[in-house]
Formats: structure tokens, sequence, C-alpha cells
């Protein structure tokens, strides 16, 4: 009885952020770790893989997170739902990606010390987070995977960035009309204006190309 | 005094993490490097397609970086100036061919690291690691910025802040390359330009 109580003051300050037993890791998420590393690395995952203890972060639909400490030196996969990136510049909020099932999360672009464009998490639907710490003592039987997982967190957080720079350089109109496609659930939750912005394209081309995509669906 | 390529790159690592030029681990990462290596204007640093990948550190000399984007196209990336570490991620990340090639535009000095052995240097040095994560923490920070002056910057304060950041830049890429930076058609670029 006392272990609930103590579990829901936990939950209330830190805003609704659970924290629950270890769960099973569903074999996608797995999969999803094992191509993060780097093919020379990914010996390291074959045997070591039931070792991982997974811990799973529900965030409600709703909340707005402009840090999130609790992630830091871990590796967390979208198991399920949405969450929105947005940065404010020039007074307007713009968002620049969204994470969905199968994602990697990375807390480093709302570190605290290092935000500088106020980028918040916008939780768009109820989301589950799985999670692996990467910090284990140097005898630990995980240690060399948990410094290869590490190595790939650090360089891939930086480059998720330009993986959308590079969208932007893809034709608007086809990757606009594809991107509608693949995620109409979030292109309607989006005011218009905010779609148009975060697509790059007015809002009279939004205006056709959500009539295209939507056209065969 | 000239000063040997181990020292030249570790001068560079002191002044980008505050810590001593001497710290060993920076003496130990620059006398992994081989070199130097010389580039003439026009010549390729790197190029797309390869199976090889190193992190490059360029003393001297500048030049410009390409990316391939899915749609078989190619978008201009930023430029190589003194003292930077590039390299091809994709292939540092995952030992995929290079996605990306860099031309110098004038003449150069560089030295380079294998990205298997930069990997082998990293796994075993802890502490070094731990800047890396911080030097990573940078670069997200100026890709988010370029991210948000892309999408939504206006495009000729754009042009001109570009202009200065990169000087001469409009003598080295051609329109179609400064076009693919911009995220702008070329005849965009053009009345931008004027």
């Amino acid at each position: 009885m006392r272990l609930f109580y103590l579990q829901i003051c936990y939950i209330h300050t830190i805003r609704r952020f659970i924290l629950t037993q270890q769960p099973a890791p569903p074999p996608e998420i797995l999969t999803i770790l094992k191509a993060l590393l780097h093919p020379d690395d990914r010996f390291l995952f074959t045997n070591m893989s039931e070792q991982l203890v997974f811990e799973k972060f529900s965030f409600s639909k709703g909340t707005i997170h402009s840090n999130f400490k609790e992630l830091n030196d871990r590796i967390t996969i979208v198991k399920n739902g949405v969450i929105g990136v947005s940065h404010r510049m020039h007074a307007l909020v713009n968002w620049s990606h969204f994470y969905t099932e199968g994602d990697l999360v990375f807390n480093l672009e709302i570190h605290e010390d290092l935000n500088r464009m106020e980028t918040q998490w916008h939780v768009l639907e109820d989301t589950v987070l799985y999670s692996i710490d990467t910090n284990v003592p140097d005898t630990h039987p995980l240690k060399k995977l948990m410094v290869a997982f590490k190595l790939q967190r650090s360089l891939l957080c930086s480059y998720q960035y330009q993986h959308y720079i590079k969208e932007y350089g893809l034709d608007r109109h086809e990757y606009s009309v594809k991107w509608i496609r693949e995620h109409s659930k979030i292109a309607a939750a989006l005011p218009r204006k905010e779609l148009a912005n975060f697509l790059g394209i007015s809002n009279s081309s939004l205006k056709s190309f959500l009539k295209e995509a939507l056209a065969d669906a | 005094m000239p000063r040997t390529k181990t020292e030249v790159i570790a001068s560079r690592l002191a002044e980008m993490t505050g810590l001593p030029e001497s710290f060993s681990d920076f003496l130990s990462f620059g006398g992994l490097y081989e070199g130097p290596f010389h580039f003439a204007p026009g010549e390729q640093m790197w190029g797309s397609g390869q199976k090889e990948g190193y992190v490059w550190f360029v003393q001297s000399g500048y030049g410009f970086d390409k990316i391939d984007l899915e749609d078989g196209t190619t978008m201009l990336n930023g430029m190589i100036e003194p003292g930077l570490f590039v390299c091809d991620e994709k292939n540092l990340m995952w030992g995929s061919l290079t996605a990306s090639s860099a031309k110098m535009s004038t003449h150069t000095t560089a030295y380079r690291l294998s990205t298997k052995e930069w990997r082998n240097f990293i796994y075993s040095h802890a502490h070094f690691r731990s800047f890396l994560y911080r030097i990573n923490a940078h670069f997200l920070q100026m890709r988010k910025l370029r991210l948000m002056k892309l999408k939504h910057q206006d495009k000729k304060e754009y042009w001109a802040e570009t202009k200065a950041r990169f000087p001469g830049i409009e003598l080295y890429c051609t329109q179609t390359e400064i076009a693919s930076y911009f995220g702008v058609s070329k005849s965009t670029m053009h009345r931008i330009m004027k």
C-alpha cells in the first residue's frame, strides 16, 4: 500500500510521466536497436539482447515538454503515439519533425543547457516509449554494447537534423503529398497554417496538395 | 616554427573543447591521422559512392560539400574551411557507401583518419568520447538553426547572411547548387541573387 502511495507521488512530481516496471520488449524494438548499431558492432547485440533492461515511459496527449532529463544517456524508441517537435524562430512556432512508431527519440534537442530555440515536445497522441539506460559500470557484461549505443546515439541525434534538411531539398509537391498520405492523422490534427509552415509551402499549395493526397485515400 | 600534424590537430581540439593542447588523448588522436594530402582547386576530397570513408581534418583551404538526396539530385550542404573535421556521416555511422562529396575550391592541405580507426579510438578513450557528445550537441544546434532558416527565413535575408558566411560562394558553386542550399528553384534563386 505504501509503495502505491509513493508511485502516485512520483507521477505527480514529474507531470504525468509514468515509470512502470520493466516490460518485455516487442521484437520490432530489438530489430530497431540492432539496426542502430554499426554493422561491425552488431555481433555485440546477438548474445546480449536478452540482458537488456527496458523501461517504459508514458506521455499523455496534450502535454508539452521543454526538457526531459530522465532520458539522458538513454536509447529511446516510440512504441506507439506521436510527439511533435517545435522550435521558436522570429516569434513564430515551427514544427520540424514528428516522432511516430518505431522512431528513435533524442532528448538532446530539448536539453536544458543546450536548448537555444525553445524547442519543445508536444504530445499529440498518448505515447509510449521504450528506453534503455546506456550507463552501466565498466565491469558490466553489456558495457561494450552500451558504449557502441552511446556513440551511435551521439552521432545520430545530430545527423537526424541533417536528414530533415535533406528532406527539404526534395521536390515540395511530391514530398508534401507523400508526407500527408503517410501521416494523415498528424496532418488532420495540425492547424492548416502550421502544416503549410512545416511542409514549407504556401496555404494555397497546401489546399491543392491535400486534395491530391486525400483523393485516393 | 612549423608545427607537426599531431600538434595542429591537438591544438584545434583544445580550441574546440577548452582543454589543454597537451591532453594525452588529443595527441594520440592527432598522431593517428595520415597525411598531409594536398588538393588543387577543383579536386575532390572525397566522392559519392565510395566504400572507404575518412574523418578529414582541414588545415588550410576552402571547399564545399554536397549531399545526395533520395530523388537522385544533390544538395549543397555547406562550406569546408580550415580547422574543420568533416566526413560522410552515413559511412561513419553505418559503414555505408558515401552519400556525399566534397570538392575543394582553393589549394588545400588536409589529413585523414579511416572511420574504422576513428571508431576504435573513440571506443577505447572514454574521456575523449564524452567531449564528442558535447561537440555533436553543438552540431545539433547548428543544424536546428539551419533547418529553421531553410524553412522560414526570408530568402533575401538568408542569401545576404550566407554570402557573408561563405565569401565567394557564387564564384565556386553553380546557381543550381546554391538554389539547392536554399530549397528554391534556379529561377527563384536568380531573382534573389539579383
